[in-house]
């Protein structure tokens, strides 16, 4: 049997190289949530360092501390000159925490539910269809401990939706919109965001009272509390306050399509003529054979929620289902896209 | 923002919906004229609950027409105006509420041609109205089984009239 498989061995076609980069996927980017995690960034924030240096001021064995420094440096978070590390622009816009586009949150929020995306985790949201972030609910922990995992979850979203939340606004004309509601709005990101580029809008985020609450806070941090208000709400049964601009931002893909087309109908129905419902969303390209990024997502989506990602064509046709019409898709910051339309 | 709802216990994320569904012995073009086009007709048939019914757009019922009912569920009495926002031949009637939040849809699927058709139904209920909000799961659950006695009634209405129709042998 040996003899004739070794028989039939011959030179593949295509080299193995993506067969590798699944595996160095899996080991090689937790190295920059440990890097995040060991303080190595923030550390690095006053200036180049040797690794010695490193090692001594964060108490990092050399082997160890090298290996995360060098796929830290393979990816460009960090240089290497003159055996000194230091941070590049991207990690001095996203990884130091003084920065207001601080992306760090996020991150927590992954290394604290890591279970998530085990392999055991995946395969059983694979097997069940659903998620098995935070165990579906957990009705045992203390009314505390909710309460500090939403904190934990708001900081984390407030983390990915600050720099996209300047981008979007500028991408169209906006400006004869005078009130936007941000329906799941959570941190208020976007309507702060919104606010600052859009002198004439006011905002309102639309959440349950617990997030509100902490919106709250953002929204006075940022000192837009004259412009931007929080309004106690459950999205799905009561009903919403008057608006002419509808955002939502990594919303739909929390939710099978029965639930978004819901959304979208009261969203409709919602507006008045005129009104404008946004989606922001990492999206599929229509044919559905990717990209990267919103296919990944995908899978996260898979542990966390009962949702997936969209392509801007199924968004599109979820919205004229519902009647919206001038229906557009424009990419917009990062691996982000807008799908709008407006009510006739 | 994730399933926050359900995450950490902060709220229901189901919308109020009720569906259901039957397969009926009958063409989908007998269906969706019973169901459809004679719509104003038959309605109160169905949905016992309809206690006066009115099209208020003239013609034939097609998309955009517009009519007016007075309910009463459970001794609440309620009346709207809704819409035909849909209306395909032989597979799907909707009509939603001109300023109540709610949507009905009637989507027909043939099974064998001239001979049985899955009829699904479902109500949704966009927003619960203040007045209702104490009592949420009982609205909840009289939104499901209102969608099993639709599609039930329906079912017995056109059967019932075809084995009144049939001649005898």
């Amino acid at each position: 049997m040996a003899q004739d498989f070794f028989l039939k061995m011959q030179a593949p076609q295509v080299d193995d190289r993506p067969m590798w980069d699944v595996i160095f996927a899996v080991y090689g980017y937790p190295a920059l949530l440990l890097a995040h995690k060991l303080k190595i960034f923030s550390f690095l924030a006053d200036g180049a360092r040797t690794l010695a240096d490193i090692c001594n001021s964060l108490n990092i064995k050399k082997r160890p501390a090298e290996a995360i420094l060098t796929v830290a440096t393979s990816l460009g978070f960090l240089s290497l000159q003159d055996g000194r590390y230091a941070l590049t622009t991207i990690s001095k816009d996203y990884l130091l925490e003084s920065s207001p586009n601080y992306f760090g949150f996020f991150w927590d929020l992954m290394i604290d539910n890591y279970q998530v995306c085990s392999f055991q985790n995946l395969e059983r949201a694979v097997a069940t269809d659903s998620p098995q972030a935070y165990g579906g609910g957990d009705i045992f922990k203390s009314h505390e401990e909710q309460i500090e995992l939403l904190h934990r979850f708001t900081h984390g979203m407030h983390s990915i939706s600050q720099a996209s939340s300047l981008f979007w606004p500028k991408l169209m004309d906006f400006s004869r919109h005078r009130l936007m509601l941000d329906i799941g709005g959570g941190s208020g990101a976007h309507s702060i965001g919104a606010a600052l580029k859009l002198p004439n809008l006011q905002a309102l985020v639309l959440d349950f009272p617990q997030v509100c609450e902490l919106a709250q806070k953002y929204i006075t941090q940022y000192g837009v509390q004259d412009r931007v208000k929080t309004h106690e709400a459950n999205i799905w049964s009561d009903h919403w306050p008057s608006a002419d601009l509808h955002f939502f931002s990594n919303m739909y893909h929390d939710w099978p399509i029965e639930k978004c087309s819901f959304l979208t109908d009261k969203s409709f129905m919602s507006l008045e003529s005129g009104g404008r419902i946004i989606i922001h969303e990492m999206l599929y390209n229509d044919e559905k054979t990717g990209s990267f990024a919103p296919a990944a997502y995908s899978m996260m989506m898979m542990g966390w929620t009962e949702g997936r990602q969209y392509s801007g064509l199924e968004l599109s046709e979820m919205l004229q289902k519902s009647g919206f019409e001038e229906i557009q898709v424009q990419p917009s910051f990062g691996y982000y896209s807008i799908v709008t339309g407006l009510k006739p | 923002m994730f399933n926050l709802g359900n995450m950490l216990n902060l709220g229901s994320t189901d919308p109020v919906i009720g569906k259901a569904d039957t397969i009926i012995r009958c063409s989908s073009r007998e269906l969706f004229k019973y169901i459809g086009e004679d719509l104003f007709q038959n309605y109160p048939k169905w949905s016992p609950e309809v206690k006066e019914l009115a099209q208020l757009t003239s013609g034939p019922v097609k998309l955009g027409t517009v009519g007016r009912q007075v309910r009463v569920d459970q001794g609440r009495r309620s009346e709207s105006k809704f819409k035909v926002s849909a209306f395909e031949p032989d597979v799907r009637l909707t009509f939603t509420g001109v300023s109540e939040p709610f949507r009905c849809t009637y989507e027909l699927q043939e099974i064998t041609p001239e001979e049985s058709v899955k009829l699904t139904f479902s109500f949704e209920l966009l927003e619960l109205l203040a007045v209702m909000r104490p009592v949420e799961g009982l609205v909840r659950a009289a939104v499901k089984n209102g969608a099993v006695k639709t599609v039930q009634n329906i079912k017995q209405l056109i059967e019932t009239d075809q084995v009144a129709n049939t001649p005898s042998q």
